[in-house]
């Protein structure tokens, strides 16, 4: 993640404070503390779960006098969505109301109240040391309440000029144009073990086909957070065995906490959410350590003394070359818009694609090769076999089996399916070995049909297969 | 005996046990009885059930005329009440919070509202005044009161109190409660960057207590494996550290556990419960995988040993069904 200029690392929280009075002066500074709600930011390291809340939850409310940037939605909106901790709920709500009221925000601030009022208590921002009192503070459930009578009355007071649908950042999802995606080279070959204890490298189980990552650790005492996400990817699971994409999408849950997250606790907690492994649905950790993995997917986690100390929300769909197309960062995902944005990037046939093989294969199809057509074509120019079309033609056919062979090699390769391939070596083969070097009549028609049955499976197949 | 002698022995030795607490319910009605009398018959009375008794406890209970010693009796007897009455909630969370009651009431407030804590409706709407309470308790000069509310405080991850706590631990603020106490509320918190804190009272303890209970809190940190299997090997090292030690190796460490207890249960030179110990990490770890040879080593040690905790644990380990 970016930090900031070395002349503007924060780095505790008195340069926080400080970044904090900048940004009443300076309106730009905001961004500097967004960065700072980041989990991973170097703040938060080595810092006690408690310290880095209260850091967080002390800029989230002062997004409420500086007015709140757009960038910074989907951590407030994450915090009341998952946050069990008073003073995170009433930093958040009270940051809301510095940005615009939406009616949208109205269920996950109801939601938010009623977990407010079973830990509620007394905070204060008056100052970052202090400690909230019926004198000096306001309780969390409160502070809810104040932001949605001020939704109510927006909504109430100018109902037609209210209100705008939140931005799209709102949303907490990043999506990646693949031009843009960062290649997943550095990463393919980082190490991993299973719930079963099988090692493996990451390419070898996330490179090939689409894949969704999602992050946890068995420690997490934040039940709508790591013990969710287990149970939402079971029914990640369920929902691409409906579609009958089950087989080409890898689903992994990786550990924040790979010293601690034996197999046998990655195993016993998968199960008791009822998240099934098999071939392509891993639960893993990263072995030696997570440290690369961490920074290819910009973990959003702070650490004391090596174990978590906070973590965000997080999942990702990666495509099939393990680069990352979509992250759901910060806020509750939805198992259905995963298991859609997984299935966006299937391989689908595109205009143009296999059009090498498919004009191969009509070339190859004009050339007499079936019986019938021999008898005909030798009929009508008197002699059978090749030499009807001059000296040219076995070089040519020659050439455009083995281009049918070489798309067809190539886009078996990318789809990780072989079958149309087979058929287009045999047919090729056939006609090579058998129709033009022992010159078997019948080995260049059975070659071509096997060659175009292999092209035409190759081009329509994983349609006909995925279109369900 | 039938199962309809028994019943009617239980039966009666049921409806003995109803007189004596109608008579002491009676005896505690008595506002003629002295303040003692009357805190004993509660005693012997249980739990009060009917509404005017527990009306007459709540009054009694809110007159500072009254002796401490009845008001605190009378408190707790509201636990149930303020689970389904929010006024007694309230009641109670204000003889907490208020610093002009004897330390005696405010203790049996911290009792009955951490009995109603654990109610479904919990401290509804209230929370935030309860913990206010309770960290005006912990300031408290009396002892009693003040431990009990930063236990309550700190099963709760209260930060203000563990920030507190901590701070005491490092010399930063008076003590409040003893280094092991402290040490002990800082475990609710698992979270807290207290290692080298930690490792520090290990090294240089202001007592065993403090040096087990810090080790203890350590037993969750995977980068203090090294120390654990220093600790376990070192046959100089006192007992319970070793157990302690053994305890965490199988928590932080439960693949690499198996081989050093294996071997240190075998060794016929260590201690007798250390041995014991080991045979039930190995048990523990992967019991499927027991290992046959250690059954020879667990069936002397059930037989011969002379410590009652290291033959329970052999015998534990022959219970358990190996591959």
């Amino acid at each position: 993640m970016t930090i900031g200029s070395p002349e503007r690392r924060l780095e505790t929280p008195a340069d926080v404070l400080l970044q904090i009075q900048r940004a009443r002066e300076d309106r730009s500074e905001r961004a500097a503390l967004v960065e700072l709600l980041h989990d991973a930011h170097p703040v938060h390291q080595d810092r006690s779960a408690a310290d880095v809340l209260r850091l967080r939850a002390f800029v989230m409310q002062a997004f409420g006098e500086l007015g709140l940037p757009d960038s910074a939605l989907p951590y407030v909106l994450g915090e009341l969505e998952s946050s069990r901790h008073a003073e995170g709920l009433a930093a958040a709500a009270r940051a809301l109301r510095g940005g615009e009221p939406s009616p949208e925000y109205r269920s996950v601030l109801e939601r938010a109240a009623e977990v407010a009022r079973e830990r509620d208590e007394y905070v204060s921002f008056a100052s970052y040391e202090a400690v909230g009192s019926s004198r000096e503070g306001v309780i969390a459930s409160a502070e809810i309440e104040t932001t949605l009578a001020w939704i109510s009355e927006a909504t109430r007071a100018e109902p037609s000029r209210c209100c705008a649908p939140p931005p799209r950042e709102a949303a907490g999802i990043r999506r990646i144009e693949a031009r843009a995606r960062a290649s997943a080279e550095t990463i393919a070959g980082s190490g991993l073990q299973d719930q079963s204890g099988a090692l493996l490298k990451f390419g070898e189980l996330l490179i090939g086909q689409p894949s969704i990552v999602a992050f946890f650790y068995t420690r997490c005492e934040n039940p709508t957070k790591c013990s969710l996400t287990m149970a939402k990817l079971a029914r990640v699971q369920a929902l691409l065995e409906r579609r009958g994409i089950a087989a080409n999408v890898a689903v992994c849950a990786l550990t924040y906490d790979p010293g601690y997250d034996t197999p046998a606790r990655l195993r016993a907690y998968a199960a008791a959410r009822g998240f099934k492994p098999s071939e392509k649905y891993r639960v893993l950790r990263a072995v030696p350590n997570d440290a690369e993995l961490s920074a290819y997917f910009d973990c959003g986690v702070s650490r004391v003394g090596g174990a978590v100390s906070r973590h965000r929300i997080e999942l990702f769909v990666l495509d099939s070359q393990g680069r990352i197309a979509v992250a759901f960062e910060q806020r509750a995902w939805d198992p259905a818009r995963v298991v859609l944005e997984a299935s966006n990037l299937l391989e689908r046939p595109r205009p143009g694609h296999g059009l090498g093989a498919a004009l191969s294969a009509l070339a190859l199809a004009l050339l007499p090769k079936c019986p019938l057509c021999w008898v005909g074509y030798a009929s009508a120019f008197g002699i059978a076999g090749l030499e009807t079309f001059g000296p040219w033609s076995r070089p040519l056919l020659a050439a455009l089996v083995i281009l049918s062979a070489g798309t067809a090699w190539r886009r078996a390769r990318r789809l990780r399916w072989y079958l149309p391939f087979a058929w287009v070596a045999l047919g090729t083969l056939s006609i090579v070995v058998g129709g033009l070097g022992l010159r078997l009549e019948p080995a260049i028609s059975l070659g071509a049909v096997a060659i175009f049955a292999g092209v035409v499976l190759s081009a329509w197949g994983p349609r006909l297969l995925w279109s369900r | 005996m039938l199962i309809q002698q028994y019943r009617n022995k239980v039966t009666g030795q049921v409806a003995k046990a109803r007189k004596r607490a109608d008579a002491a319910i009676r005896r505690f009605r008595s506002a003629k009885l002295s303040a003692k009398a009357r805190v004993r018959a509660l005693a012997d009375a249980g739990q009060l059930r009917e509404e005017r008794d527990l009306d007459q406890a709540e009054q009694i209970a809110a007159d500072r005329e009254q002796p401490a010693e009845l008001r605190a009796a009378l408190i707790g007897q509201l636990a149930p009440r303020s689970a389904r009455r929010a006024k007694t909630l309230k009641f109670l969370i204000e003889r907490l919070g208020d610093e002009g009651e004897p330390a005696p009431v405010r203790a049996a407030a911290v009792s009955a509202l951490k009995s109603a804590a654990f109610q479904a409706q919990g401290l509804a709407n209230q929370r935030a005044a309860y913990i206010e309470a309770l960290r005006s308790a912990a300031d408290s000069d009396d002892r009693t009161l003040r431990e009990r509310a930063l236990g309550v405080l700190a099963r709760e991850k209260d930060a203000p109190t563990l920030r507190r706590i901590e701070q005491s631990l490092r010399g930063q603020s008076d003590a409040l409660v003893s280094p092991e106490k402290a040490l002990q509320l800082l475990s609710y918190d698992p979270k807290r960057n207290v290692g080298d804190l930690l490792r520090d009272i290990v090294r240089n303890p202001p007592s065993d207590g403090a040096r087990h209970q810090a080790l203890r809190n350590l037993a969750s940190d995977s980068s203090s494996k090294s120390l654990f299997t220093r600790l376990v090997r070192d046959k100089k090292e006192e007992r319970e550290a070793r157990l302690i030690a053994i305890s965490a190796l199988h928590t932080i460490d439960p693949d690499g556990i198996e081989e050093l207890a294996s071997e240190i249960a075998s060794d016929q030179h260590e201690d007798e419960e250390i041995r014991g110990a080991c045979l039930v990490a190995v048990a523990t770890a992967d019991p499927a995988n027991a290992h046959p040879e250690l059954r020879e080593v667990a069936t002397k040690l059930a037989g011969k040993a002379s410590s009652r905790a290291a033959r329970a644990a052999a015998k534990l380990y022959l219970d358990t069904p190996s591959k």
